[in-house]
């Protein structure tokens, strides 16, 4: 019994010297998923501790450490908030391998997109009644060469 | 149980271990605030490495020692110039994201920039230092991807210390949860204005489009008067040529909420006659300035020119003689509760106004003052601002390559037989 009390403050003292060894930023506790942003989400506490910059009403985030859409890596950010609802615009780290993810996750959740094929880019468009989300990828002779961006629109 | 505490152990082990690297991690710059405390390190460096030959003689030092780090993250190479510090870390283990991560811990995070190459800066300023910190990748993707090879450029640069409470405004700057920043906004075509908010006189025959006013708010009932002229009376209505008259409408906006707080859709000027209008607007500025509340009536002052004229001269002798504390004590007031009414924390507002008042003490020689000039009464009398006739303005600064001129709106505070600068 005694040894045992013995034991627990001992871990108690091991675990405050090593709480207390060193402060730092809790960067897990920062990251911020973008695709649990509806209409209601107020972006200011959304995003809370990750810095931003403000142009004419547009919300920017550009750190990648913070920022996931279903668990892809987010380039920048750009959140718009007008009386037609919200644009989030969504810039990704160019990767196929991250267009592939992105369309069939949303694929799963939305079901089969409408496509515009273009000469040069391809736009996958997937709309439910509150929200759409278009996808732009550039392609050369309909292969995937660049991946643009991804629009998501929350309507009111 | 056991088991948590074996991890404890193991952890704590391994904090004693990087606690032993930190012996030789003798020269740790993380620890120096000052271009003082720079040279004293350097000191430190070339008397314990006398081997190395270091050159101390020139206006930079460049130093490759063991030894050298930022809070445990090893740097290789140091420049050290009269002006800035340069660190730049090892292209092994993550020294990129070692370094980022500790100066996050220790000035907390920040907003990226993208430079024109692949690399990303990050920059922290406040009063002492500015540290600025360029991420270079070399093997890793992003920064969420980080390269064990990616390494840091930490420039760091120590600001100028002052004493001085004009350059230290913002340390006095109360912050208020609202801070409303009342804006008039005037959309117009071929009309100017003349705009007066609570009596006193800000604008003349002026096209702007926009005013701040808390500057000139000092209780919760505000009033503007607004006189709206045509611009260019030549326009007219002529046959088969497009003519509009001249128009305008007002909007005063809480440009911290942009909620419009008063609205006046679109007037017409018609037959070229002025149109004036009255606009009352409630403010809810969680601080209101003494400003010239407490000033006396100047309407029927015998030496109010005298007493001009001794202001500024006050004003030309300062700067004249470099008196610092005396700029301070002209200036205060004026620039505290400007900056207290923009609700501006910024360390650099005041710092930068004090640099340029520096600039001016160092560059003039000569001042001139007008003698001749007509006073307007605001206010209610309380507030003045003068119009100079005989020079092109009250106080004009001469220096070489360089002129400066000064007016200001002046008030007398009750009790005092000198005006002071006010707005």
């Amino acid at each position: 019994m005694n040894n045992e009390t013995n034991m627990k403050k001992l871990t108690l003292l091991l675990l405050l010297v090593s709480l207390f060894g060193y402060a730092q930023v809790d960067y897990k506790g920062l990251v911020k998923n973008i695709e649990d942003i509806t209409i209601e989400t107020d972006i200011e506490t959304h995003f809370k501790g990750v810095p931003f910059t403000e142009e004419y009403g547009e919300i920017k985030f550009s750190d990648e450490r913070f920022l996931r859409f279903y668990g892809v890596f987010v380039d920048k950010v750009k959140i718009n908030t007008s009386y037609g609802g919200k644009r989030i615009t969504m810039h990704f780290f160019d990767e196929i391998s991250d267009y592939n993810k992105l369309k069939t996750k949303l694929t799963e959740l939305y079901g089969n997109p409408d496509v515009n094929e273009r000469s040069s880019s391809t736009y996958y468009e997937w709309k439910t009644e509150s929200k759409s989300l278009m996808l732009r990828v550039s392609t050369e002779e309909s292969l995937f060469t660049e991946f643009d961006e991804l629009v998501v629109t929350l309507f009111h | 149980m056991k088991n948590i505490i074996t991890i404890l152990v193991l952890s704590i082990y391994t904090t004693f271990v990087s606690c032993d690297s930190v012996a030789t991690n003798r020269y740790n710059f993380a620890e120096v605030k000052s271009s003082s405390q720079t040279k004293a390190l350097i000191a430190k460096m070339i008397l314990e490495n006398k081997e190395e030959d270091i050159d101390s003689t020139s206006s930079y030092i460049e130093l490759n020692l063991k030894g050298m780090h930022y809070a445990d993250v090893p740097i290789k190479s140091a420049l050290i110039t009269d002006n800035y510090t340069l660190l730049t870390t090892d292209t092994v283990n993550f020294s990129a994201k070692k370094l980022l991560e500790v100066l996050e811990a220790e000035k907390g995070l920040t907003n990226l920039n993208n430079s024109y190459s692949d690399d990303v800066e990050f920059e922290w300023k406040d009063e002492i230092e500015t540290k600025k910190l360029e991420v270079n990748f070399v093997n890793g993707k992003h920064l969420a991807a980080f390269g064990n090879k990616d390494y840091g450029k930490l420039t760091i640069t120590y600001n100028p210390v002052y004493t001085i409470p004009l350059a230290k405004i913002h340390s006095k700057v109360k912050v208020f949860d609202a801070a409303p920043k009342y804006l008039l906004y005037i959309k117009s075509y071929n009309s100017v204005f003349d705009i007066s908010i609570n009596d006193v006189r800000i604008a003349e025959d002026t096209d702007s489009d926009s005013f701040n006013l808390n500057n000139y708010i000092t209780g919760p009932n505000s009033t503007i008067k607004l006189t709206a002229k045509t611009e260019d009376k030549t326009i007219k209505k002529e046959p088969n040529t497009y003519y509009r008259d001249p128009s305008f409408s007002i909007e005063i906006i809480d440009n911290s909420t942009k909620k419009v707080v008063k609205k006046i859709e679109e007037i017409s000027i018609k037959n070229n006659i002025p149109v004036n209008l009255k606009l009352d607007f409630n403010s809810t500025l969680p601080y209101y300035p003494k400003a010239w509340t407490n000033g006396a009536d100047l309407r029927n002052s015998k030496d109010l020119k005298e007493k001009v004229i001794a202001l500024y001269t006050k004003l030309g002798n300062a700067i004249l003689a470099n008196d610092e504390q005396a700029i301070n004590d002209l200036f205060y007031q004026k620039d505290f509760e400007v900056q207290q009414l923009d609700f501006d924390t910024n360390f650099e507002t005041a710092r930068t106004k004090w640099e340029a008042y520096l600039t001016i003490l160092l560059n003039t020689y000569k001042y001139t003052l007008a003698k001749d000039f007509d006073i307007e009464f605001n206010a209610g009398g309380k507030l003045i601002y003068t119009y100079a006739k005989d020079k092109s303005d009250m106080l004009i600064l001469t220096g070489k390559n360089y002129d400066d001129s000064f007016n200001h709106f002046l008030y007398q505070p009750k009790g005092s037989n000198e005006l002071k600068i006010i707005r």
